[in-house]
């Protein structure tokens, strides 16, 4: 174990994982109380065409996955404000396209391509230093955005007719929140991949919400448990170098959120 | 009834799409002190004119002018109260119920700064005005319909609103609720000017001291004696609109769309 945390390779992984785990706990908190969840999962899964497509071009492949989640975000965000489209629908047509994108460029790219499954499922090899400065940039933003505009990004969150009706310019709020959920999924697409991206956003969160009624709270609780999953999946991927580090996130998530829940079953009787 | 007008909405057009209006050159004043209800069918464009009124629809012609000597500010919408139809926020937000009330502040105190501690004490004034103020700390989880609309009231009333705009504020509570509603109203219609749309003349509609029949044009304002026929006008019914002088090419118009607004 030891030998192992002395890797510089895992001990990359593990900075990634905290940062990650922070910024994943913040907005999965306003993923799941704004609702926008799904719009989340097809930010994510739309940036599998960009993958794709950069892997083809021989580019950077989270640079395209970037550029992919960055547009289908401002996409989405906007129509969701204008509330003219079928939302729904048309979340789930960039979802399948962005997915339909991704395999057929990957499929085309000569010479080796990496199993699909890496992308799908993330992969501990694909953190690089430049993730962590990312990560450090965007959490610096975040705590100027929220520590300078607290009460407004609470009402922005909580009511957002209310927010605009008051001058507050919501729109500008928006794109800043698609934009900040766009980089968030980014980075966590390397550590757990396309597919698991929600389960991250939202099982920590929902966790929180068990326990508290205060946002302040639910922020700081649902921050701790994403680092401690993210950390810790790493770490059993690390270990046992067959068990990509997608599930083993995952897995362990989703069954203290059951047992949470169970838990509060009983007690609330 | 000599008192200043407050707001103006002056030959108001409204269409999302271009052969539908929903407004037809509707105007309307209303004055300082007023209890006025909006009444029409539903369609007949009432939430229409309050969200044109708000500022969060553009007319498609005409336009709302606000009395500067009663709006100090450079963006009077600031100073309205507006309490909606539907709750449009998520109602297992984590929050409190004091919490809600002081947001009221938003866009009032500057960028930067937390609400004060006077922001709170106001806050907590109008909660007790609502009789909420035993829920004050409690999360809006656990309130029924009828109180979480009397904390989104206090939310408005707490910077006293130089007019309160309520929209259809019936349609979700109880029986009870309404009738202390209705009191509520005439108590805070001393100091402030008060709107309120609705489609049903019940409770609400007993207090009001002006009325106004809107489907897609004004059909009348006045004192709350309606002449007789006003409603049925109002509601659409061709062969009164002939009865009373209004040009043939609108009563056409009006004929068909009145079968589509039916239902």
């Amino acid at each position: 174990m030891t030998e192992l945390l002395s890797l510089k390779l895992v001990q990359y992984a593990l900075i990634a994982g905290v940062l990650a785990g922070l910024l994943c706990g913040l907005m999965g908190v306003f993923v799941v109380i704004k609702r926008i969840v799904f719009i989340s999962g097809g930010i994510s899964h739309t940036s599998y065409g960009g993958l794709g497509i950069a892997h083809y071009l021989g580019l950077p492949p989270f640079l395209g996955a970037l550029a992919f989640a960055t547009l289908s975000a401002a996409i989405l965000g906007n129509i969701s404000h204008n509330k003219i489209h079928r939302n729904d629908t048309l979340i789930g047509i960039f979802w399948a396209a962005g997915m339909a994108i991704g395999i057929l460029f990957i499929k085309l790219t000569p010479g080796y391509t990496p199993p699909l499954s890496s992308y799908l499922f993330g992969s501990i090899l694909f953190i690089a230093i430049s993730d962590i400065y990312i990560m450090m940039g965007l959490i610096v933003l975040l705590s100027v955005v929220f520590t300078l505009f607290y009460k407004e990004w609470i009402a922005f969150s909580f009511d957002q007719e209310f927010t605009s009706l008051k001058g507050i310019p919501v729109r500008g709020l928006n794109i800043l929140l698609y934009t900040c959920i766009a980089f968030t999924i980014v980075v966590l697409i390397k550590i757990i991949g396309v597919v698991l991206v929600i389960a991250l956003l939202t099982i920590p969160p929902s966790i929180a919400l068990i326990f508290t009624n205060s946002l302040k709270k639910v922020i700081l609780l649902s921050m701790i448990l994403s680092v401690y999953f993210i950390t810790s999946g790493l770490i059993v991927s690390a270990y046992f170098s067959n068990i990509p580090s997608g599930p083993a996130i995952i897995l362990q998530a989703g069954l203290i959120l059951l047992i949470t829940q169970g838990l509060k079953k009983i007690f609330s009787r | 009834m000599n008192q200043e007008i407050i707001l103006e909405a002056q030959d108001i057009s409204f269409a999302y799409r271009p052969k539908e209006p929903i407004l037809e050159g509707l105007s309307l004043s209303i004055r300082q002190g007023d209890y006025l209800v909006i009444i029409g069918p539903n369609g007949g464009g009432k939430t229409t004119l309050l969200k044109i009124i708000l500022g969060l629809l553009k007319p498609t012609s005409g336009k709302i002018l606000f009395n500067p000597e009663l709006f100090q500010s450079k963006d009077p919408r600031r100073y309205i109260g507006y309490v909606p139809q539907y709750i449009v926020f998520d109602r297992e937000f984590p929050i409190k119920v004091i919490d809600v009330v002081v947001m009221g502040f938003l866009g009032l105190r500057g960028l930067f700064r937390f609400y004060s501690k006077e922001d709170y004490k106001l806050a907590e004034e109008t909660l007790d005005m609502v009789n909420m103020l035993d829920y004050k700390d409690h999360p809006i989880n656990e309130l029924s319909g009828g109180q979480l609309q009397r904390v989104i009231i206090a939310r408005t009333l707490v910077t006293k609103p130089r007019i309160l705009l309520l929209d259809e504020p019936t349609t979700f509570i109880d029986s009870e609720s309404q009738e202390n509603l209705s009191q509520y109203l005439t108590e805070w219609n001393k100091d402030t000017t008060i709107v309120v749309v609705t489609h049903d003349m019940g409770i609400v509609s007993k207090s009001a001291k002006q009325i106004a029949c809107i489907n897609k044009k004004l059909f009348y304002h006045g004192g709350r004696e309606l002449p007789p026929g006003i409603i049925e006008e109002t509601y659409g019914c061709p062969i009164d609109l002939i009865g009373h002088g209004i040009p043939h090419r609108v009563f056409k118009e009006h004929n068909e769309t009145s079968t589509s607004h039916k239902d």
